[in-house]
């Protein structure tokens, strides 16, 4: 057995970063929904959207990163490969919340609640067609994403010594009927090549028109053909930044130095710094087009969250900007910052959180009328109740990550390019 | 150091030119320079040290021009000709930023060529040492030691050790021997 196959079965992740940690925190969101439903709902379904587009996102974005490196033919990226698929674990929470959402609509849509709609715009939000949208995104982008981890993972059940190692239920059905090792890797392997270019198309469809009717249909009269891809870049900065941390926190607790070196973790710190760009850039191309424009039914969104200071959506959405871009753009600027860990699991969750307050200031100003003035009191009960369910979703994600990373190799075995990179030394 | 041998090892794997330059400093014998066909950050910190790259100043100094250079040309412009598009304000920072950016870019990009160009003493002419061999632009690495006659041996002894596929004696150019 190869030093390879020895530290790979090493890692098993199953305590890494506190054994009551995901229980704790999973509490934590339960309370915050119970904070949000009690008395008035509206603080309770914020909460509940916010952390159901978290775990929508988070759940996709390991299999789309996974699929780019697929595409590209990055070598770099490998040894974070199955890092970032684990995030899968998140579908689960994301389809029991859209399932949630789409059940108690009546109760928070506003246009489900007699605000009249007219014309094309009845039609493309009446309740049926709606609800039929929001599961055939999800259910086509996460089919497909599914059809692409299970070649992945099946590829390196094609290993003798995985085979042998990991016995549970899982990596039964992930090596179920594999007669000819060889070929079956082989048969995966383009299996994937032809996958990952549609996931990558299908995500960008699929997330911008959940960004369409999970968020923008909460305000109907307000819309910007821009907030699909504002949308679905979030996930990618947002599952990036998880993934440094988790990556992080794995290395200082199993032996996984030879693959998760600095170098690479200032690599993945770059990708990250590229993608805080992006994310920064469609929103400016978003708001600069507003500002231009200067139609009523565009510009009305844009002064209620950010220009009106009678209101505290204003200073919140600046604390949302620091978060999203000013911090995470300056500190990754610094190669000190990207190569040390504790400076970059700062980083990222400055940057998450960033994400998360700009989702919150996406729904909850829609659903939650605070009239013409208010103080920071008015919005405290949703924005906590949002917080700790985010806690609680990112918690039990945690949980059931480092379950799934203990029943399949936590590095891509079967990635002949991993194989290439580590099997026979470290040319 | 003026008879001091010149020795050139080969290697064709970057883990062993590590190794093999760890040994040749545990030893306090002089790794001149190393060749490699790839980047390779481990080797560039072994033999230069943590000093970070001076070409970083040159990018700095490009994106600092860039952003005052593109936010004064749209403010100077805006101010000449009082352009008012759509009942906007005639110096509207939102607009601008977006030339601020793309000049940050754009001149952080290009001075950070020059810079590279300069610090790196690019283009040469010809070979930058006599020690220089094509193959390490190819699938090889080299080493080049300077060390005493007295310790020659023990040094070549390290390089193959390390595992040198080949290890020559060289004669550096009069500049690089000043270096040592």
């Amino acid at each position: 057995m190869s030093q390879l196959t020895d530290e790979v079965l090493a890692a098993s992740p199953r305590d890494a970063g506190g054994k009551l940690l995901p229980a704790g925190l999973a509490l934590v969101g339960l309370a915050g929904l119970g904070i949000g439903f009690a008395g008035d709902r509206r603080a309770g379904w914020v909460a509940l959207l916010v952390g159901t587009v978290l775990a929508l996102g988070a759940g996709m974005f390991g299999i789309l990163l996974s699929a780019i490196f697929e595409i590209t033919g990055a070598r770099w990226g490998r040894v974070y490969r199955r890092l970032a698929e684990a995030s899968v674990v998140l579908m689960p929470t994301g389809i029991i919340g859209v399932l949630v959402l789409l059940a108690g609509a009546g109760d928070y849509l506003p246009w489900l609640n007699g605000q009249e709609l007219h014309g094309h715009k009845a039609l493309w939000l009446s309740r049926g067609f709606w609800s039929l949208r929001i599961l055939l995104s999800v259910g086509i982008c996460y089919s497909v994403g599914l059809a692409f981890l299970y070649s992945s993972l099946r590829r390196d059940f094609c290993t003798t010594w995985v085979k042998e190692r990991y016995a549970g239920r899982l990596s039964r059905l992930l090596g179920h009927g594999i007669k000819d090792a060889e070929a079956e890797a082989q048969r995966c392997s383009r299996r994937m090549a032809v996958i990952a270019p549609l996931v990558a198309m299908l995500y960008a469809v699929t997330f911008s028109m959940l960004g369409f009717d999970l968020i923008m249909s909460l305000e109907p009269e307000w819309y910007s053909t821009l907030y699909g891809a504002w949308y679905f870049v979030g996930p990618m900065v947002n599952g990036l930044g998880l993934l440094a941390i988790a990556s992080v926190v794995l290395r200082r607790h199993l032996p996984l130095s030879t693959y998760l070196t600095t170098k690479r973790q200032s690599d993945l710190a770059t990708l990250l710094f590229a993608f805080v760009l992006l994310n920064t850039d469609f929103f400016w191309s978003q708001y600069l087009t507003i500002w231009y424009s200067h139609l009523p039914e565009e510009t009305g969104y844009i002064i209620k969250r950010s220009i009106d200071f009678r209101l505290p959506w204003a200073g919140l959405s600046y604390l949302s900007l620091f978060g999203f871009f000013a911090i995470p753009f300056v500190a990754l600027l610094f190669r000190r910052v990207k190569r040390s860990g504790p400076l970059l699991i700062s980083v990222a969750v400055i940057n998450v959180t960033g994400i998360v307050l700009a989702r919150f200031l996406e729904v909850a100003p829609a659903l939650i009328d605070l009239g013409t003035h208010a103080t920071v009191h008015a919005i405290a009960r949703p924005l906590l109740a949002t917080l700790m369910a985010v806690l609680g979703v990112l918690g039990a994600g945690w949980g059931l990550y480092r379950s799934l990373l203990t029943a399949v190799p936590i590095m891509p075995v079967g990635d002949p390019i991993f194989v290439e990179m580590f099997g026979d030394d470290h040319k | 150091m003026s008879s001091a041998r010149h020795l050139l090892g080969f290697f064709d794997r970057a883990s062993q030119v590590v190794a093999a330059v760890r040994a040749l400093q545990d030893k306090k014998i002089v790794v001149t320079d190393v060749y490699s066909p790839v980047p390779n950050e481990e080797i560039v910190e072994l033999v230069a040290g943590k000093r970070p790259s001076r070409v970083r100043y040159g990018t700095a100094l490009g994106a600092i021009s860039g952003i005052c250079g593109g936010l004064g040309l749209a403010l100077w412009t805006a101010g000449v000709w009082h352009l008012v598009v759509d009942g906007k304000p005639v110096f509207g920072l939102i607009p601008f930023v977006v030339v601020g950016f793309e000049l940050t870019i754009l001149l952080g990009a290009i001075l950070n060529l020059i810079a590279l160009l300069i610090f790196a003493r690019l283009p040469h002419r010809g070979f930058p040492t006599n020690a220089y061999r094509p193959q390490f632009s190819d699938d090889r690495f080299g080493i080049w030691v300077t060390a005493e006659p007295s310790r020659a041996a023990e040094a070549k002894e390290t390089l193959v050790s390390a595992g040198a596929l080949e290890v020559q004696d060289v004669e550096p150019q009069t500049r690089q021997e000043a270096r040592v």
